[in-house]
This record gives C-alpha cells, structure tokens and sequence, in this order.
C-alpha cells in the first residue's frame, strides 16, 4: 500500500507535481469552494486517471498535521492488495435511512470489508444515514466517515464522487480484500454540566422543548451576546442525550435554526423522553480525546504499522481549540507513528464505532480516526 | 497595536516601552491577540455558564427543599455508625420523640426497636442494598406509633432513612388480616354450603335423569310393542284374507279333483286320461299352495304331539345336509333338559325345511346353518309384544352367515306371497306357513337380521307338561267305499262341491237330496224323514247354518248320522264344542275320502 498527498488551490493548482499515478483511490478534501471547483475535478483525473477520486467539502482539512482552511488537499492510495468500488446517490432529511441502506446494497459483496461514506452535512438525519447503513450491511464489514461540512457558515455542502461535486448526495467507498486492515476509535473529551434536562417536543432530529420550555431559548440564554452567531455558536454547547437508563449518552450538536419555530436542528435524533445535559469543553481532555481515538484505531495494524490515517474531527473542536486545534492533530500523530499519513477534515458530524467490531453510529464533538494497512 | 487585547498591550509597553516593537513581531502579536480574546471568550461564556447553572441548581434546590419539607415522611441522613447527620421533612403527622442531628439512631429508638434497627444499619452499610423494616416508636404524641422506616445506601458511606408513619396502615393491616380470617372462614363456610347444595342437585339432577331414561325407555319399548302389535294386526289381518280365499279355492278345487277322479276312473284306457290326469295334477299343487295359506292364516289342521325338539333336529339333520349341500356346514347346538312342546310333527320337520332352504338361497358360497335349542321363561312384557302367553318356551333358533336381510324388509318376510328370490324361485309361502305354524301353535316367531351379517329365525314353541303320548292309535282300517243304501241328504251352498258330492255317494249307491242351505235341508228333511239315513252338510250356509240344522235335527231324530263338511279348521273345534261325537271331514276332499268319512258315520248305526 502506497499513499502520497498533494495541496491544490484553485489560483495555482497543485502545489507539488502528484505521484502515485496508478492509484486506485484518493481521497479529496477541500473548502466549499475548491471542492465545488471544476478545474480540481479535472485536475484529479488527470493526475490520477485510473482512481476513484472521492471527497467533500470541510470545515478544514487536514494534511499531515496541518490544518488548513483553503484550498484541498488530495491523498493518493495505491492498494496492492484490496480493490476499490465506490457509489453515490442523493439523500435527504426524510429519506436518509433509504440512503444508506441503498449504499449498503451496491456496495456489499462476499470480501467487503470496509465502508468509506462522505455524506451531505445540512439537509440530513445523519443518525437514520447510519441506521440504513449498519442494518444492510454484514456485522463483519465497519463503516467509518463524517457528514461534509461549510466552514463556520452552515449554509451549503458538496461532496465530490464520480467526477461531480454535488449537494444533498452521499457518496461511498467499498473496500474489499483479505490483507486490508482497518482500524478506527472515537473519542470526545467533553464534559457535561447543569441540570439533566428531559426532552418534552422533538420530532426526529428538530428539538422543541426541553422540560416544556423552549430549547431555543435555553441555548440563548447560555450562549449570550454569541448567540447571534447560531447555529455556529451552538458548537460550544453540544448536548449530552442519553435515549434510555443505562444507555452510553451520545453527542449532538446544532446544524440549524429555526427562528420561526424556535425549533433547533441536530444532526441525529432527539427523541422525546430521552434526557440531555449541555456539555462544555475542557482543551485538555478534548486533545486526550484525540490522542484516545488515534490510540484504539492503531490498534489492529499491531507492530506493522499504520499507513494512512484518516482523521475526522467535529468543527466544534475546532472552534473550540481555535489556534490548538493541531494539537488534537498532532496527538494522533504521535500515537499512529510518523510513518503514517496523515489526511481527514473538521465535519458537521463523525460516522464510527466507539472501538473497533463496536456497533457504528454518527457522533459529534469527536475525533473519529480510521487507520488503514496491507499485511 | 492600540486595537490589541489591553493585557497585550500592558504587557508590550512592558517589554517595549518606547513602542520599539520589531514590525517583524505583527503576524505573531496578531496571533497572541486573537488567543487572548479567545480566552476572554471562553471565560465569559464559563462564567455565564457557571453563573446560570448555579441559578437553576440554586433553583433546583429550593423546590426539592420545598418539595421535601413538604413530604410527609421524616428523611434522616445517617452515617454507617448510624449517626443521625439531618433530619428533614415530617411535615404532618406526630413526630418521633427527642431525635436530633449528631444522635445515634441505635441510641435515639426505643430499647425494642434497637435490635431491629442495628441490623437493619448493618446489613445497608454492608451489603449496599436497600431494606425496609417496620419499627414501633415512641412519639411526642400520647401513644407509639408504628413506622415503616426504608434505608437506603448513599454515595459517601451515608445512609438515607425514610421514616413513615404507617400506624393507621399498620391497624388497617391488622383490621384487614382479621377480616380476611373472617372472610376466608365464610368463604370456607359458603363453599362447604355450596358443595353440599352442589351435591344435593347432582343427586336431584342424578335421579331426574334416572326417571327420564327410564321413561325414555319406556316409551321406546311402548313404541316397539305397538309397532310389533300393528305387525301382528297385520298379519292377522293378511291371514284372515288368505284364509277366506283359500277355503273359497278348497271348494273350487275339491270339486275339480274330485271330478277329475271320478273321470279318471271312467277313462280307464281313453286317449284323454292323460289331460285329465293333468289337471288332477294341476289341482293337487293348488291343493298344497292352498294347504300353505290356510297354514299361514292358522287355518291348518294340525295333529299335536309331544316332541323331543333335539331329537327331531337330529333326525333330520342328514336329510338337511342333503337338502341344503355340502358347502354349507350345519352345526347342532342343542340343549341338555330341553323341555319337550306339543306340535305336530309333520309340520314342525316343514317348518325346518323352509327355513333351511332359505339358508341355503341366503348362501349361495357356502357358509354356516346353526340349529340351536333353548329353554326359556318369556316375561310377561315380552309375551305381550310376541302376543303369547307368558311362561316357560322351547327355543329353536335357525341361523345362517348368509347375505342377511334388508331392515326395512324384515316385517314383511312372513307376508304370504313375498318373497326376494328370483321369478319362479319361490312361493313367497314357505315363511308364511312358518309363521302360521308357530302361531297356530301357541307360539311366536321373530327375525334378527342385517345385511352381511346373516340371519336368525328364532322360533318360541310353548313348553308342555303333558307326558302322554297322544299320538292318536293307529285309525281303524274301514273297508273302502262300499255301496250303500238309503237316501242321504245333502247341504251344501257351493253348487260344483254339492254336485260332487252328490255324484260321488250316487255311485256309492245311495240317493241323494240335494239342500243349498239349512233351511232347505230342513224342509226336505220334514218330507222325506223316512228315507234319510244320513245328513251330509256345510257348516257355513246361507239363511240356516249347519250347526244350526245339526240342532234341530237331533231334536226331530236324536240318534240321526251326520257329517260336518268345512274348510275352517277354527270351525271344526267349534264342532267338537257344540256336537260332541259328530264327525267332521275337512274340505278339501277326495270322493274316497267322503265315503269313508260317510261309511265311518254310518257305522255306529249299522
């Protein structure tokens, strides 16, 4: 297995003159306006006219353990055992289950092993995309990936698949092959605080009400003067949901407003009954959390090593760790070893199991890490 | 630089007080700037959070102390010695007595309650699980109140303790287990009560049922008698048809063989004694279908006798095997002390041929004919189904494994003239002169039967005590028709019979009178008394029966010979009755016969 990285911008193109022309797959990742760029897509194919070019658009992608707003960053793979299949199809708020398990169906075969998905970041139940995902494909076969993303802006997202970049579509990848090995941890690093709140209106994934009263205004009142910047801003409180007792709580942050209906848009399911607190972050444990997730992906590739790493990390970190925000990159480096390259973005929402052979579900406010290996 | 977070700037007049600060320092000093803020950001937006959360916990907190002190139930906070560390709530009802924070719960409860409560602490603080234990306590108020105190483990090696009052429960309780007692006995009670009303019902219920199967029973068996009484009157009726007509064809066919007789004897060597002889022939055969239907309709004249039932079967069994074929095997199953019966013989051995000849069409691959005998005492309701008497009878029962007999056929099989055997086949009378025969004698006849499964002819013959032979002595041999002299007077309405008759004693050589009724036979009688020297006469005339002339005869001539001509055998016992010693001939009868019974009659006065 080989991987090389390239930068493009859409003023100078490439950077550096792309190797690794027989790859087979790379993955692209870019701000909206790159991705959205069609001299990148034509660039891509004629520097790698036999791969899948696949990617999306971010709220900063990652090279090595650099974080950059601007331009993309392309990541080569030549795999010398394991072949590539890929698949596209639109996807919405209401028919994401459908989506997913669409993807499931193309892609599944008896040597599947694992699933790649770059999802639309706004217009989607993110948790219902992994629902159809999980359910149509074998227990055997992970599925790691994250939810596209438009910087601090929540306005528009693209994913790039097939030689288009295109809104409200998902896209896949399908990995198959006995000598592929794959690794992937999640880990968050937020803690909780406040009173445990039970959620009393929801519909899907739009919250109402949170012990009768509005949710809306709860996050007005936490947030302040910052308020107006909803639903960036929401990214500092993400909620703690815990469905039933017993049950691990997942994460879920802010994708939309709705003034009119004072109705807030998450990127998973808020269902009624369930309880959330408000969490804030703690810059040392949200690095840890890094350092965690990069530590139980690296796991399966043993002493052999890690060959690529693809990291996917929710914009909310980012804006929380601002001008530390390499630290979290630089913590999985460590863990994965220097040999390993480096790519992934900051995304409205990360596609992972907790640990390896765990069951895969959308999160937020996480480092997702999934590391890839020929034996 | 004047835009710079102030600590920046402090910290750049610090370090740069001339405001020499290296331009080449900008991008980093930008970036320390917008880290600075950042922080003031995070702090603020902590603060806030802080600063709110404090509120709702603040918040939080009054409503539970609300809601707590509130609560009815005392919440005492221990530690695991079981030092009371607060008390809250209680906010109704009697408080326990002289308890306070820093105080030993052990030590605070009533002596009888220590023990209790030290295990109970013991057994949270060890084990981690919640318990509850009902306590008696001493209160402010007048009495001890009971309390139900619920412990449970807290984080901290603390105890939590609810203490409710439970006293009006605890007596409720109490009140409640007496009145389950009280219930559970009157349950008991009504139970014990219903299972004997049960009882007694099913008894009641018992013996209703009883009554209604008998009852049902009882009508069946009705049901079944007036069905076997419609069948005798049936066949009593059918007898009394076949019998008016066969006594009519007795007169028609005596009168044809007698003169078919007297012509056969004048046409000693005619070329016409052939045909004559044909209707001789012709006349016998109606004679015995006849003699079959008067033996149906009981008007058979019988000659009883006492028989050995078993010996007369064994008798004829050979013959049987003979008359029926070699594959169907015959099996004698005869009873040991079978009581004897009174029945004539000759009969009786018919009655078993028809019966087994029918076996025998019954089976035509062969089988088995069993011939059983039994005694048996016929009980009075089954005497008056068969329409004989009750008492002691001698079975014969006939039974083969043939081809069996359709139910709804079985009532008619003694019907006279049917029959289920091909045209030409049978009579139809063979069954009808069993039934006649059986009850002529005193006795009944049934059939069990079903298709496939053979049949059972089970003949009941009444038992006879009588041990003489009454097998009448040998008759006297008269000497044959002889030539008599005199006149004799003749009553018949039947014209052929009285012309034959007639005919007949003309050629005995005596003269003859003719009478077609009593009346006239009186008459003729008054004119020529003299010559008469015999009556012969119909019993059954028109206007004066013979009976009725007999009567007046034996007024006018006391010692005058007379002779009964009938074909009623019913008759000829009324003859016994009525004149004693007068002889009686039996239609049909042959011109041989007529003259014996006339030489016979004369003899006395000869």
């Amino acid at each position: 297995m080989q991987v090389q990285q390239s930068s493009w911008s859409p003023a100078s193109g490439w950077r550096h003159v792309p190797g690794l022309r027989d790859a087979q797959l790379v993955l692209v990742f870019g701000d909206r306006n790159a991705i959205g760029c069609d001299r990148l897509v034509a660039d891509l194919a004629a520097a790698w006219p036999a791969a899948i070019a696949i990617g999306c658009s971010t709220a900063g992608q990652i090279q090595g353990t650099d974080v950059t707003d601007e331009g993309a960053v392309a990541t080569a793979i030549h795999f010398d055992h394991t072949s590539v299949a890929v698949c596209t199809t639109p996807v919405n708020v209401r028919d994401s289950a459908q989506s997913g398990a669409l993807l499931a169906e193309r892609l599944s075969r008896s040597d599947l092993v694992h699933v790649l998905v770059f999802s639309e970041g706004i217009s989607i139940n993110g948790e219902a995309l992994v629902r159809g995902l999980r359910e149509g494909l074998p227990g055997r076969v992970s599925v790691t990936g994250g939810l596209s993303a438009d910087g601090e802006h929540f306005k528009e997202t693209l994913v790039l698949s097939e030689g288009r970049a295109q809104r409200n579509t998902v896209a896949a990848i399908g990995l198959s092959g006995t000598r592929l090995v794959v690794g992937c941890g999640s880990f968050g690093g937020w803690d909780s605080f406040g009173p445990e709140r039970q959620v009393t209106r929801s519909s899907g994934n739009v919250l109402y009400e949170l012990d009768g009263q509005s949710a809306l205004a709860l996050y007005t009142r936490y947030l302040g003067e910052h308020a107006r910047d909803l639903p960036a801003s929401g990214l500092l409180f993400p909620l703690s949901l815990r469905t039933r007792d017993g049950s691990a709580p997942v994460v879920r942050t802010i994708l939309a407003v709705n003034e009119a209906d004072h109705s807030l848009t998450f990127a998973g399911d808020v269902p009624e009954g369930g309880y959330v607190r408000l969490m804030r972050a703690n810059f040392d444990r949200l690095i840890d959390g890094a350092v965690e997730a990069g530590r139980i992906s690296a796991e399966p590739a043993g002493a052999a090593g890690v060959d690529l790493a693809l990291l996917i990390s929710c914009v909310g970190r980012r804006m929380v760790l601002r001008q530390r925000v390499e630290e979290e990159v630089e913590g999985v480096r460590d863990i994965v070893g220097a040999r390993a390259v480096l790519t992934g973005f900051y995304s409205y929402g990360e596609i992972s199991p907790f640990t390896p052979g765990a069951r895969c579900e959308l999160h937020n406010q996480t480092m997702t890490v999934t590391t890839f290996s020929e034996r | 630089m004047a835009d710079f977070h102030s600590l920046l700037r402090r910290q750049l007049k610090r370090h740069f007080p001339d405001d020499t600060v290296p331009a080449g320092l900008a991008p980093m000093l930008a970036a320390v700037d917008d880290a600075y803020r950042q922080f003031d950001n995070d702090r603020e937006m902590l603060e806030r959070s802080l600063d709110l959360s404090s509120q709702e916990l603040l918040q939080a907190n009054a409503e539970l102390r609300a809601l707590v002190g509130a609560f009815p139930d005392q919440i005492l906070r221990l530690d695991v010695q079981g030092r009371i560390l607060d008390i809250k709530g209680g906010g109704r009802g009697e408080s326990v007595k002289q308890w306070h924070s820093g105080q030993l719960l052990t030590e605070a409860v009533d002596a009888g309650a220590r023990p209790a409560v030290a295990q109970a602490l013991a057994r949270v603080a060890n084990h981690g699980e919640p318990l509850s234990v009902e306590l008696e306590l001493d209160t402010d108020g007048p009495t001890l109140r009971f309390y139900e105190a619920r412990l449970l483990p807290m984080e901290g090696a603390q105890i939590l303790m609810i203490l409710r009052d439970v006293t009006e429960r605890h007596y409720a309780e109490k009140q409640l287990r007496v009145s389950q007692i009280a219930l559970h006995e009157a349950h008991r009670d009504l139970e014990r009560r219903v299972d004997e009303r049960t009882a007694a019902l099913a008894r009641v219920n018992d013996e209703l049922r009883r009554e209604m199967a008998e009852r049902q029973a009882a009508e069946a068996a009705r049901g079944q008698l007036e069905d076997q009484l419609r069948h005798a009157q049936k066949m009593e009726a059918i007898g009394r048809l076949s019998g008016g007509i066969a006594h009519d064809f007795n007169n028609l066919l005596t009168a044809i063989r007698g003169y078919s007789e007297l012509l056969l004897r004048a046409l000693a060597d005619s070329p016409l004694r052939a045909d004559v002889e044909e209707i001789y022939h012709a006349a016998e055969r109606a004679a015995t279908l006849t003699g079959q239907l008067l033996a149906f309709s009981r008007r058979q004249i019988l000659s009883p006798e006492i028989i050995g039932l078993n010996q007369r079967v064994m008798d004829m069994s050979r013959m049987l095997n003979r008359l029926i074929g070699e594959h169907i095997a015959i099996d004698l199953r005869l009873a040991t002390d079978l009581w004897s019966v009174r029945a004539d013989s000759a009969q009786l051995e018919q009655v078993l041929v028809n019966l087994a000849l029918n076996a025998r069409d019954a089976m035509p691959d062969g089988g088995r004919l069993a011939i059983e005998t039994a005694n048996h005492d016929v009980t009075a309701a089954r005497a008056h189904a068969l329409e004989i008497k009750a008492g002691p009878f001698v079975e014969l029962r006939v039974r083969d494994t043939g081809v069996g007999i359709p139910t709804e056929l079985q009532a008619r099989v003694f019907e006279p003239f049917f029959t289920t055997k091909p045209k030409g086949q049978g009579t139809g009378l063979g069954l009808a002169m069993v039934y006649g025969f059986v009850r002529q004698s005193g006795g009944a006849v049934t059939v069990e039967s079903a298709p496939g499964r053979g049949t059972t002819f089970a003949l009941l013959l009444p038992r006879t005590d009588d041990t003489t032979t009454d097998r009448s002595a040998t008759p006297r041999q008269l000497a044959g028709p002889r030539h008599g002299a005199g006149t004799i007077l003749i009553a018949e309405d039947e014209r052929a019979l009285r012309r034959l008759s007639a005919t007949v004693i003309g050629q005995a050589g005596y003269r003859t009178l003719e009478a077609s009724d009593g009346q006239q036979a009186l008459d003729l009688y008054t004119v020529h008394a003299q010559s008469i020297v015999m009556v012969v006469t119909d019993v059954v005339m028109p206007r004066m029966g013979g009976i009725e002339l007999a009567k007046r005869l034996r007024q006018l001539r006391p010692g005058l010979p007379l002779l009964f001509v009938t074909g009623y055998v019913e008759q000829s016992d009324a003859l016994h009755d009525s004149a004693a010693g007068t002889p009686v001939l039996l239609k049909p009868f042959s011109p041989d016969a007529l003259l014996l019974a006339i030489n016979k009659a004369l003899l006395p006065s000869e």
